[in-house]
């Protein structure tokens, strides 16, 4: 049963995840050739 | 396809034969081009975005189970069950004898609609796709998926105001804001739940119209601040804080049509929306708070008038005295107008909540109902760095990037952050208005940054090509050289630098988390406490009690509690209250303030005249519950004197203290409050090793033990006493 602290888990993983997307997001946009 | 397939072809034939290239499955085919990655990495950030900040408000659904939180939420849910059942004319129309009795509430001229249809819509919407859900469901589950919305709308905005990395990172603060999360939790189906979405979503709108002067954005706008009044009443920020910005814009010589178009579109038009809903009615045109508006409104022509004539003169002398003329005497009309309106009441005054916001002793001094909300209550800085983290010193950071990129954009969230921040500061609850600001501008921080540092490293990687490439041979080659030999630290130092700002936010997402789950998923109906033994103790004490009042009382029976349980016992009791949450009377609410401080004799004949039945009281001496009667008491004594002066404070104090032992005084140790709270607990041992009657709450042992009740019986006490009902005996026969 997945139960608060699984969520808990679950929230803090996609949280950080999610910045290190932004943050690959932004060296994606910094290639020099991006227009 | 074709074009990514194209050149691994063309680059295999012209060098030497490569395993990977020649082979079937080619991964170079695989490697997407710079816009199709942004374009991948922008889509799963906003879809894992939305995800994110639907599932983070779900902890209390989880923990406890699918129901409704605290106070108001409960009138929301009550109205929204009525609409679905009855429908829109009945529920327009509904008149609650029910509550406030016996004046009773006229529910659709007093409350904004626009949660209750917006849910009701989502519930008929599921219904025929088939969906079978309880509507409570759908209320308990309002709040997240407005929220998931409000993170789109952030990215939108974000974009609008700086780039789309900002709007990126906006999205993200804002999903797990806890300054937002602690209004938008499942099962808090309030107002705010939508209005956030609201408010942001017609910022959003009306500066896309400014910068782009096109009237469909204006019109759009327009209606977001419809659905904004038709959602809560914070919606008087918008009509104030737009027309500020508007004079702003126009003090500071940065008028144009692109405004005019936006402003005078947005304000007429929603304006003639807002009128349709009744609990506003006629107030943009009559009452003080939307005069602003209203002015800036007629400046606006005045601008355009101006506009048109220097067009006209071509000379700048007679243009500068008609300029002169005109503008005292648009300032003299308008200030006759405002007096004339004013003063034959034509203008209502500010209303005290208005009062309250600018001044934050206001309503200490004048207005004890609004006082005594905890919510009302001036921030804490610990609530600021709690609510906001790492967002408190990336705010600074952000204006300092906003001033330096100064556009009608960037002018418009520096406004809105700062009078949002100050408001904030006023009011605890307000802190959810300057949320959205606060993520915004901390947002364009933190991309600015990134993208710094990001081009730091991506630039250095073109330079050491060209150097490498180009030999030694030409002056211009060389200085490249140059370069590259500081290369390793800038590069090492824009890596640190990025592993840092990682680390900060990698810690904002778990401050936030942690926040959510330890501090705003309590539903406060239900009670949580760690036994002894470190194991969860749960406290269902309320339901028990609104339950029993279902069961066991006659259908008509009227309930005399203190405000703050009214729309809880009419929801889950389904009885009729003297007072309720609502608080609209006043003189209501202290009459039953004066029944709960005077002796019982005096409170009987109150109870008489009021037709009560029952009386409920909330009582935490037992289980230590500090959100009790007892300690609101000293406010129903506030509030009652403030309408009955035989009712005074210091009464109820010994030297200025508030003591329930006893050294308590006399008045205290007897009137109803005290009386029905601690009705045979002097005869109870709470806590090993000490004295029976030992208040937990308070820490201390009571001062009356020995309480007899001569006009009320008691009729049922919850399982941990957390609520106590008493009846009302019928009057005595005189004969």
């Amino acid at each position: 049963m997945f139960d608060d602290q699984d969520l808990g888990f679950f929230a803090n993983f996609l949280g950080i995840f999610i910045f290190i997307m932004v943050i690959a997001y932004h060296f994606v946009v910094a290639e020099p050739k991006f227009e | 396809m074709g074009g990514k397939s194209e050149p691994a072809k063309s680059e295999s034939m012209a060098t030497k034969p490569d395993l990977l290239n020649t082979s079937f499955f080619s991964f170079k085919s695989l490697k997407l081009k710079t816009k199709q990655q942004e374009l991948l990495l922008r889509i799963s950030i906003l879809g894992l975005v939305y995800i994110l900040a639907f599932i983070a408000r779900l902890f209390s659904v989880l923990r406890y189970e699918s129901m409704i939180h605290e106070f108001d939420p409960y009138f929301n849910y009550r109205t929204t069950l009525f609409l679905t059942e009855k429908g829109f004319y009945e529920f327009w129309n509904w008149f609650d004898s029910e509550s406030w009795y016996p004046l009773g509430r006229i529910i659709g001229g007093t409350l904004y609609p626009g949660l209750m249809v917006t849910a009701a819509l989502i519930y008929w919407t599921l219904r025929f796709l088939r969906f079978f859900v309880h509507i409570r469901e759908v209320c308990v589950l309002t709040a997240p998926f407005f929220a998931s919305n409000t993170t789109l709308v952030a990215y939108f905005f974000g974009k609008e105001l700086w780039d789309t990395g900002a709007g990126l990172v906006a999205a993200v603060l804002i999903a797990i804001c806890p300054g937002y999360i602690s209004r938008s939790v499942a099962g808090s189906y309030d107002n705010e739940a939508v209005a956030i979405f609201a408010l942001l979503l017609t910022f959003y709108l009306f500066v896309k119209a400014v910068n782009t002067g096109s009237l469909a954005w204006a019109l759009a706008s327009a209606f977001g601040y419809f659905y904004m009044v038709s959602a809560w009443g914070g919606y008087v920020f918008i009509i104030n804080l737009v027309p500020l910005y508007v004079l702003v814009l126009l003090i500071t010589g940065r008028y144009s049509m692109r405004l005019y178009i936006a402003y005078n579109c947005m304000y007429i038009l929603g304006m003639l929306l807002a009128m349709q809903i009744r609990f506003v009615g006629f107030q943009h045109v009559q009452s003080g708070e939307h005069m602003g508006a209203m002015g800036v409104f007629l400046l606006m022509q005045v601008f355009y008038f101006l506009d048109w004539v220097k067009y006209q003169l071509n000379d700048t002398k007679l243009f500068q005295t008609f300029l002169r003329i005109t503008v005292t005497s648009a300032i003299l009309v308008g200030g006759v107008a405002v007096g004339v309106g004013t003063a034959s009441g034509y203008i209502s005054p500010w209303t005290g909540r208005f009062y309250s916001l600018l001044d934050p002793t206001y309503a200490k001094d004048h207005i004890p109902i609004i006082a005594s909300v905890s919510e009302h209550q001036p921030t804490a800085w610990s609530s600021f760095m709690f609510d906001y983290h790492i967002l408190l010193f990336l705010f600074p950071a952000g204006l300092y990037f906003c001033f330096k990129r100064l556009t009608d954009a960037t002018i418009f969230i520096v406004m809105y952050g700062l009078t949002s921040l100050y408001f904030a500061g006023v009011m605890v609850r307000l802190i959810l208005v300057a949320t959205p600001a606060v993520c915004l501008i901390s947002a364009i921080a933190v991309s600015a940054t990134i993208k710094n540092l990001t081009s730091l490293l991506r630039t250095k990687q073109k330079v050491s090509q060209t150097g490498s490439t180009k030999g030694a041979g030409s002056s211009k080659a060389s200085s490249k050289v140059t370069l590259d030999q500081s290369q390793p630290f800038q590069k090492n130092g824009a890596i640190a630098l990025l592993v840092g700002v990682f680390y900060l936010l990698s810690r904002y997402a778990i401050h936030c988390t942690w926040v959510t789950a330890e501090a705003y998923s309590s539903p406060s109906i239900v009670l949580a406490a760690r036994g002894a033994h470190g194991n969860r103790i749960i406290f269902d004490d309320y339901r028990e009690a609104y339950y029993w009042l279902r069961q066991n009382t006659a259908t008509d029976a009227k309930i005399m509690s203190w405000w703050d349980y009214g729309y809880q016992i009419t929801a889950m009791g389904n009885r009729t209250v003297i007072v309720d949450n609502n608080t609209w009377n006043n003189t209501h609410i202290a009459t039953v303030g004066r029944a709960m401080s005077s002796y019982e004799d005096d409170a009987y004949d109150i109870m008489r005249s009021l037709d009560v039945n029952y009386v409920l009281v909330v009582f935490g001496g037992v289980t230590g519950y500090s959100s009790d009667d007892i300690n609101k008491f000293l406010w129903m004594v506030r509030i009652g004197g403030g309408v009955f002066p035989v009712i005074k404070e210091p009464d109820y104090l010994v030297n200025g203290e508030f003591r329930v032992d006893k050294g308590a005084s006399p008045k205290m140790l007897n009137c109803l409050m005290y009386k029905l709270c601690y009705y045979r607990f002097g005869e109870l041992t709470t806590e090993y090793g000490k004295p029976p009657g030992y208040d937990r709450a308070r820490g201390v042992e009571i001062g009356n033990k020995d309480i007899k009740l001569e006009h009320l019986e008691e009729a049922y006490t919850t399982s941990n006493w957390i609520v106590r009902i008493y009846r009302v005996k019928p009057p005595t026969n005189r004969l």
